[in-house]
């Protein structure tokens, strides 16, 4: 699990004394993971760049209010999903995901490629490569609603637990588990949707 | 176990955290539903493809895209930074909360409106009262040329009762411009030597003229009036202002109201032919006796007598000459000269009138309001 991964202590207190190496160091264990949030939420290579750099910055600007050093982590994450849902509106308002069509051409880690889905049930493993089934992915979590798209990508992709992303998000477990649960069904549905 | 309950616990199956007797259950069902059972498996497929999506590389240079982003900012920070040192552009930057600007713009409308537009509306109501009042005397004598005649057609118009006290009777002309102009028409010898002193071309359209430089300055022609403006009517101020707001509003014509009868009694009071004259005397049943005489010989009476008020009715002819003679009576110590305007003696008497007010504050009764032809003489007597 990603979260288990944690940097060490003493690296986020000389980043908070305004140390740019110890900042480096956080950027370059934590980036990863950032961006693939970022990514797995807006779905665009770019845009998810974009948004893991601010957050670094933003990081950077406002490390000295993290009181916990051993918390950064889920402070980090935090600061992405926030800065994630704030991009998902305003890139929604400028109906940035409205051309999202079947005939567009897809994008995928290594660029453009043509828009062929198949039906994945069939057998995923022998007729497509796993970019594609990626990329079917996340065409699909496109289509959900962003609270559920953040469980799904927290839970499935991220691997957090179910308490983790409860005090992320606020939510109670219970709470937690029925929503994403509800999620996975409706990406379910997407995805047979899709393939047809 | 139903389809729904066993679908809503997907899930729970799939991460195996069903209780053991549960799962068994819904075990059971999809083996006996190949509906739910195909579902299960495409939410498997779903859940697998889910956790088996790779994590994608991050993008080279990223690290030092970050640092220059960073260091942009920084240099753009330390422009501000500079800026916040200047006063004026840190105030610039302040961003109050748009509610509050709102809620303060609102507070100030109410103040204004509820503060300064009744003072505007109470201004504006005290102005044009005069202009009203002046109309309607208009109608009564519609032609009135700037002559003696014309103050005498005034003079002989109002009734005569006595005034309440000195400075009523002087506070009311100056609050109030209607009976300001009616009173002081109803001093001849003020409103000739005003009227003398009125520029030539004025005399063509005197009355509104005169209206303004009676309503606004008193003081030009008549200095000493100032004085015994600000020791005589600060009594009664308050009382008339009262009463002059009021009238402002109520409409002299239509006096049906109480109030607006009282009204239009002060306002008959205020324009009385009345005049003031102190005197200072040294033997005063001799004095008297001799008043009696002249009053009586000048066609007048004595109408009342007080102890050292005494109020007297002359025709309005005979006043000069009454004058003139009150002068020669025994007894006098000080008198004033003749054609003295008796407000003058007023004034110059007007600390020892302050001295022996409370005595004087006493009312006196309104002079009989038949006598529209009679000039009111009130006579103070000072004992030396």
């Amino acid at each position: 699990m990603v979260t288990s991964h944690e940097i060490g202590r003493e690296v986020v207190i000389s980043c908070k004394a305004g140390d740019e190496k110890a900042f480096g160091e956080i950027v370059l264990f934590y980036q990863k993971k950032v961006f693939n949030i970022a990514y797995r939420m807006l779905g665009n290579m770019e845009e998810a760049k974009e948004l893991a750099q601010e957050v670094f910055i933003s990081v950077f600007g406002s490390i000295n209010d993290l009181r916990e050093e051993v918390k950064f982590s889920a402070w980090l994450t935090q600061i992405t999903i926030n800065h994630c849902r704030n991009r998902w509106k305003y890139l929604k308002r400028r109906h940035y995901f409205n051309s999202d069509s079947l005939d567009d051409p897809v994008e995928t880690g290594d660029g453009e490629m043509a828009r062929e889905i198949p039906d994945p049930s069939d057998n995923p493993e022998r007729a497509y490569e796993k970019k594609m089934v990626q990329h079917f992915v996340q065409r699909g979590l496109g289509k959900l609603r962003e609270e559920q798209r953040e469980l799904v990508v927290l839970r499935d992709l991220q691997g957090y637990s179910y308490e983790e992303i409860g005090q992320l998000i606020h939510l109670p477990v219970g709470t937690v588990k029925s929503k994403l649960h509800r999620a996975r069904m409706d990406l379910k549905e997407i995805l047979e949707k899709l393939s047809h | 176990m139903e389809c729904e309950k066993v679908r809503d616990r997907f899930s729970l199956l799939q991460e195996g955290e069903l209780p053991p007797g549960e799962e068994k259950e819904v075990r059971e069902h999809l083996s006996s539903c190949p509906e739910c059972q195909r579902d299960f498996q495409k939410f498997e497929k779903t859940v697998h493809w889910l956790q088996s999506v790779e994590e994608v590389d991050v993008p080279e240079g990223f690290l030092s895209e970050v640092r220059e982003k960073l260091e942009e900012r920084s240099q753009r920070g330390g422009l501000s930074k500079e800026a916040r040192r200047r006063p004026l552009s840190y105030l610039s930057k302040v961003k109050l909360p748009m509610q509050a600007v709102a809620m303060v713009a609102v507070l100030f409308l109410v103040l204004y409106v509820t503060k300064m537009i009744p003072l505007e509306v109470s201004h504006q109501k005290t102005v044009p009262s005069p202009k009203s009042s002046l109309s309607e005397e208009k109608k009564a004598a519609p032609v009135q040329p700037p002559s003696e005649k014309a103050y005498s057609t005034v003079l002989e118009k109002p009734s005569a009762p006595a005034p309440r006290e000195e400075g009523a009777d002087k506070a009311i002309p100056l609050k109030q411009a209607p009976p300001a102009l009616k009173s002081e028409a109803s001093q001849p010898v003020d409103l000739l030597k005003s009227a003398e002193q009125l520029p030539p071309e004025a005399k063509g359209d005197w009355e509104p003229r005169a209206k303004d430089r009676l309503i606004k300055e008193p003081e030009t022609s008549l200095p000493e009036k100032k004085a015994e403006k600000t020791i005589f009517s600060r009594r009664e101020l308050k009382r008339v202002e009262r009463a002059g707001a009021v009238s402002a509003d109520v409409p002299r014509s239509y006096p049906a109201a109480e109030s607006g009868k009282q009204l239009v009694m002060q306002q008959e009071r205020a324009r009385l032919p009345s005049k003031d004259i102190l005197l200072k005397i040294s033997d005063r049943d001799r004095f008297l006796a001799r008043l009696y005489g002249l009053v009586r010989d000048l066609g007048g009476n004595i109408v009342q007598t007080q102890e050292n008020v005494l109020l007297a009715s002359v025709p309005p002819g005979s006043f000069a000459r009454f004058e003139k003679d009150l002068g020669g009576l025994p007894g006098i110590k000080e008198a004033p000269a003749p054609g003295q305007p008796a407000l003058g003696v007023l004034s110059s008497a007007s600390k020892v009138n302050e001295r022996e007010g409370k005595d004087e504050e006493k009312e006196v009764a309104p002079i009989d309001s038949d006598r529209e032809d009679r000039i009111a003489i009130r006579i103070r007597l000072v004992q030396e």
